[in-house]
């Protein structure tokens, strides 16, 4: 789904347009950058011009985008209070007003999707370690089928092998059933990785939006750059030495060894 | 040095025989893959678990349990930045001339004079860390754990935060970080760190050395922090000779 927002006022921001493609991973970096999830989200209040899928959002279709998006927020909030993870499901569900034939099979497709194993529905909210939680909440997530997902901070907390298998999982969320999914983080090194598009925020304001690559090697920007780009403009800088754009400090070993041999 | 808690035979959770000493006065960073038992460990120095015995303080130091802070969340019992702070003195019955200059000196400190008066719904992810923190250090506890203090952080962000707890174990304090991202732990000296896996230690030591043995971090799930991946790896090709944190200085020694 595109989502494009032009001209539009909120609390925090004035005058903001700005597009999120589809089939791409949209990153989203800069001060306040929760909130806009929040206003994309349709949250927060707002007036301008906001269309989904070249739909105009209006007060009276509001409730066609709404359920089709979900937050999923930086910590988990027992919304319920309910400490069994499989009550919690239960009540997710109906509180959420989902129309479900088989309950039980689709909690264990929403955990399949996220890697937990179904022995988790058995144990407590309030045993779970960090990464379960996080996991959880993304099963949480999934579980209503939402055409776009904004993940406020996913990668934080997470180890390498985690965060890995959550990129697996939102490509195939993109690739295989065309969602849209936004990533806010303030970690540029994060946005660098793993998004395709960029959006860049600054004074409340949309400073630049594009190819994120295109956008941290733009020597043009003031804003806090990943560590490896960082490096690479400093060697042209300094050296006047042309590194190829890498993403991984095992690509750019390799193109430092032939350069400096 | 003399240890000022130490865990022994500790079987809980992931833990089997598991045995570790906090020196006195120090900062130590407890790091290691998710459901390593990072958190898990806190709780038990804390006192939060049900150990039956295997925790030894020293006594002379911890006298009572208002000697150990402890910080997982941001939580916070009043609305305003000012209250949530006087709370945790108010209630060790301090007069309040004392309270006052103990507020003002670890506003000072903190950095945080400036929104005393605010609401805390009002406050940014840092400004409310740095109020939680203040609220824990006030009362001038021996031994302060922080369960992941730097989660939601910018770099920028971490490495001020980092300056914060440097100057704590200045005053004296003994402090345990548990953390989930190396980048944190190299914006401190003098810091031991120790890597869990599984609940067990798998490195331990100085920051530098640990941080160089990197294809063990790289098994267990840790990314090394950028210059200090580069600067290790480099090394497999004798291009550099020491780890080196200034990219400016790296660019230098390479293009000679």
């Amino acid at each position: 789904m595109e989502i494009k927002f032009s001209h539009v006022n909120s609390k925090y921001f004035n005058d903001l347009s700005f597009v999120i493609p589809k089939g791409k991973v949209t990153g989203i970096y800069g001060d306040n950058g929760d909130k806009l999830l929040r206003l994309i989200s349709l949250d927060d209040d707002s007036k301008g011009i906001i269309y989904f899928n070249k739909i105009r959002k209006l007060r009276r279709n509001y409730y066609l985008f709404r359920n089709t998006i979900e937050l999923v927020e930086k910590r988990f909030v027992n919304i319920f209070d309910i400490d069994n993870i499989y009550e919690y499901f239960r009540e997710y569900i109906r509180y959420r007003k989902l129309e479900v034939d088989d309950i039980d099979k689709k909690i264990k497709d929403s955990l399949k999707i996220v890697g937990l194993k179904v022995d988790i529905l058995d144990r407590r909210i309030s045993t779970l370690t960090f990464s379960e939680l996080k996991l959880l909440q993304f099963a949480l997530a999934f579980l209503t089928n939402p055409k776009v997902i904004l993940f406020d901070e996913p990668f934080r907390g997470l180890d390498l092998n985690v965060r890995k298998k959550f990129v697996r999982i939102i490509n195939r969320l993109k690739d295989k059933f065309s969602k849209t999914i936004v990533i806010y983080s303030n970690n540029p090194n994060y946005l660098y990785q793993y998004t395709d598009y960029l959006i860049v925020l600054s004074n409340n304001k949309v400073l630049v939006e594009g190819n994120t690559s295109d956008i941290f090697f733009d020597s043009k920007y003031n804003i806090r750059r990943p560590d490896i780009v960082e490096f690479i403009l400093l060697v042209k800088d300094k050296k006047n030495v042309k590194l190829p754009r890498r993403k991984s400090v095992m690509d750019l070993i390799k193109d430092i060894y032939w350069n400096v041999k | 040095m003399s240890s000022l808690v130490s865990v022994d035979n500790l079987m809980i959770g992931p833990f089997t025989k598991f045995s570790m000493d906090i020196p006195l006065n120090s900062l130590v960073f407890v790091t290691g893959s998710n459901n390593s038992g990072k958190s898990l460990l806190l709780k038990v120095f804390a006192g939060l678990v049900n150990v039956k015995n295997k925790i030894t303080y020293d006594r002379k130091i911890i006298k009572s349990d208002n000697d150990i802070s402890y910080m997982a969340s941001l939580t916070f019992n009043y609305d305003t930045v000012l209250k949530n702070i006087r709370y945790s003195v108010e209630r060790l019955g301090y007069s309040d001339e004392k309270i006052n200059v103990l507020v003002r000196d670890i506003a000072k400190d903190l950095k945080i004079t400036n929104i005393l008066n605010k609401n805390i719904k009002d406050l940014n992810e840092y400004e409310k860390l740095r109020v939680c923190l203040a609220s824990k250090v006030i009362s001038n506890p021996k031994l302060l754990l922080l369960d992941n203090p730097c989660l939601f952080l910018s770099p920028l962000e971490t490495k001020e935060f980092m300056g914060f707890l440097e100057q704590l174990r200045i005053r004296g304090m003994t402090i345990v970080v548990s953390s989930s991202l190396l980048e944190e732990v190299i914006y401190t000296i003098n810091s031991i760190i120790y890597v869990l896996d599984k609940g067990k230690i798998v490195s331990s030591g100085e920051v530098l050395d640990v941080l160089s043995n990197d294809s063990l971090l790289n098994k267990i799930g840790l990314e090394l922090p950028f210059m200090v991946d580069l600067s290790v790896k480099l090394e497999y090709y004798n291009l550099v000779f020491k780890i080196n944190m200034s990219p400016l200085g790296m660019v230098e020694s390479l293009w000679k």
